[in-house]
């Protein structure tokens, strides 16, 4: 094997010349020790060629998604092996000054300087060149390590090694396809009738021999041999794979048994392309927790795995319910909710005694419907909701208003004690209540607290000419207080009347 | 108010108040099914007037709802400071903005939950849920 040396050394007349002296030949073309040697040493500093150093002509570089051995590309000793993703490393050990090398003597030399233990897989011998994979990283670095030497062998010819990331290409023969099928019907469960390929290139079977399922000629293969020995298979695991993508693969029509499919922490970045394939299938259990996609649709994730797998009903061993529904329908809505019946009367009086203190000229006896540490606070909704309610907008306590000191803002608009409430409520613009347009929602009666909410229409009526419908929802915390109630909490949001409340409210309320 | 321990309880009321509605209008909206989860065991939801109690009555209620996009524009909290809730954080929330249901229009909407500490999560005991005009639109 050689580079055209002859060509790489001369200087390009152009581009073009370039471009066609720079094709990469396996047969060398001299015999000339020195050029060979410059070659070998041009591209030991040229990470863009290493397809041409001692690559099988098999291997393909562009647009692989393999990544690249990324060095320093004048000094190879300090070059520093990136950890491949898929966990393979290419090697080319190449013996300068022969055209024919003994490999044996060549493996042995390398064996005897190398001090670890390495086993190498599709070894291939091209003239002079020794090319083999490692799937061991401390192996490929400590080979990339020995190559950064000067080595010599024993008849002083040069010896050259580079490591790069790559996993082998293989030949899918009858032999290999055999092999294959051997590890999966081990892998296979006839009475579950299923199939798990899980890591199935750590298989100790594969010990020699790459059998990566995110090489996508094998994943097909595999696929292959499942749809022509096992066409009733219903469950399949192929999780920590490092498969990047799956496509041009019908599964409905290879595997139409399928119901459950586990690809859990592969490489998958797109749910789309998975769909495509698993289209017409009626998988019932999907688990693919741990690959790209499912960090990307965050909280979208199961909603876009319900609607791109109708008919997935587990998935990563969860029930799945789409919140996406085709329901347009509401619940009829009702005035009132008690959740204890006793606490009716308690409620009804209780309101009745509020609203008409509250409406009358006096305010000031609402102080008695308050505990001494009562809390009362407002909040109403921004201008653009419902208008700017001028009369009250100071008292706007509302989390989302944005202030400097939101702490100390709150504190402030906080009304705490009798006093304070009261001053706020007489302070209130005048209103009229209609106890008709109220909805009512207890939500807790006990002996020592209760609560409810009241929700409801009021008219403004000191509020010039316009007098303007406004809408109310109260919540109470209500605790027993000598042979009575007292308020120990209340929250007031206040906003605008919307919609029908409008025309009811003005009718509704005199 | 000046008592450092009832200043921190607001501070840790308000934090809550803020955290909590985000949790839940993004679990109502989006993960549905997960909404049960966020309350007690024995929980109360009444939604326009049609109460649901426990988690799995609530959890059916809600997937019984069209599909809602929740947007919150007030936010107000207090501590419940009562003997009640001597030892266990207990806020009163009540909160608004508009909401709209699958095939409806957009409405205003409020809003009143009262939440409490279990363990290290706070969880709803009970969740008063009106549609501004519901009972007039009908």
């Amino acid at each position: 094997m050689s580079h055209n040396h002859r060509n790489s050394l001369q200087k390009p007349k152009n581009a073009t010349a370039f471009k066609q002296t720079r094709k990469v030949q396996f047969k060398p073309v001299t015999k000339n020790k020195k050029s060979l040697e410059l070659a070998a040493r041009h591209l030991n500093d040229d990470d863009e060629d290493m397809d041409g150093v001692g690559t099988s002509s098999s291997f393909k570089r562009r647009g692989s998604p393999r990544p690249m051995m990324k060095g320093n590309h004048s000094h190879p000793q300090q070059r520093k092996l990136i950890q491949s993703f898929y966990g393979w490393y290419h090697v080319a050990i190449t013996a300068l000054n022969k055209n024919e090398v003994n490999k044996d003597e060549l493996w042995t030399y390398i064996m005897s300087q190398l001090n670890h233990h390495i086993i190498p897989m599709h070894w291939k011998l091209d003239n002079a060149t020794i090319v083999f994979y490692v799937n061991d990283f401390t192996a490929a670095e400590k080979l990339l390590h020995l190559g950064s030497k000067k080595l010599l062998m024993p008849d002083n010819s040069r010896i050259i090694i580079k490591v790069r990331a790559g996993y082998p290409s293989v030949t899918l023969d009858d032999a290999y396809k055999e092999k294959m099928k051997l590890v999966m019907a081990k892998r296979y469960n006839a009475a579950g009738r299923s199939l798990d390929l899980s890591k199935f290139n750590e298989d100790p079977d594969f010990s020699t021999m790459f059998c990566g399922l995110f090489h996508g000629p094998i994943f097909k293969e595999a696929i292959e041999i499942i749809s022509q020995n096992i066409p009733d298979l219903e469950i399949l695991l192929i999780n920590d794979n490092k498969i990047s993508r799956i496509d041009n693969i019908s599964f409905s029509a290879k595997l139409p048994n399928l119901k459950s499919l586990n690809i859990a922490n592969n490489r998958i970045q797109n749910i789309a392309t998975l769909s495509i394939c698993f289209k017409d299938c009626q998988l019932l259990d999907l688990t693919m927790k741990g690959n790209p996609f499912v960090d990307k649709l965050r909280q979208r994730y199961r909603n876009e795995v319900a609607k791109k797998f109708p008919t997935v009903k587990m998935l990563d061993g969860e029930q799945l319910v789409s919140t996406e529904n085709n329901i347009t329908t509401l619940p009829p809505a009702k005035a009132s909710f008690f959740c204890q019946i006793e606490g009716t009367e308690i409620v009804k009086q209780f309101l009745a005694q509020y609203f008409l203190i509250l409406d009358s000229a006096n305010r000031a006896p609402l102080a008695d419907a308050y505990h001494a540490d009562a809390l009362l606070s407002v909040t109403i909704p921004p201008a653009g909701q419902a208008g700017r309610i001028e009369s009250i907008w100071k008292n706007n306590r509302n989390f989302m208003r944005i202030v400097p000191d939101p702490e100390t803002f709150r504190a402030k608009q906080l009304k705490v004690g009798r006093n304070s409430i009261v001053g706020f409520l007489c302070d209130f613009p005048k209103t009229a209540h209609n106890l008709q347009t109220f909805a009512v929602d207890m939500c807790l009666f006990t002996p020592k607290i209760l609560s409810f909410n009241v929700a409801g229409l009021f008219k403004e009526i000191d509020s010039g000419e316009t007098k303007p419908i406004r809408y109310f929802h109260r919540q109470f915390i209500i605790v027993p207080n000598g042979s009575g109630f007292c308020i120990k909490n209340e929250l007031l949001l206040v906003t605008s009347g919307h919609g029908p409340q409008l025309k009811e409210g003005a009718q509704l309320i005199v | 108010m000046d008592d450092p321990a009832v200043k921190k309880l607001f501070e840790e009321c308000n934090k809550t108040a803020q955290k909590f509605t985000s949790l839940y209008y993004q679990a109502f909206d989006k993960r549905r099914h997960d909404l049960g989860t966020l309350y007690l065991d024995n929980g109360l939801l009444v939604w326009n007037g049609n109460g649901a109690t426990g988690r799995d009555q609530i959890q059916s209620a809600v997937l019984q709802l069209p599909t809602t996009s929740h947007r919150l524009n007030t936010l107000d909290a207090q501590p419940i400071i009562d003997e009640t809730t001597v030892g266990q954080a207990t806020f009163c929330i009540t909160c608004g903005g508009t909401v709209k249901y699958n095939g409806h229009d957009v409405k205003p909407f409020q809003q009143s939950f009262i939440i409490t500490a279990d363990g290290d999560k706070f969880r709803i005991v009970s969740d008063i849920y009106r549609v501004q005009d519901a009972l007039f639109a009908q």
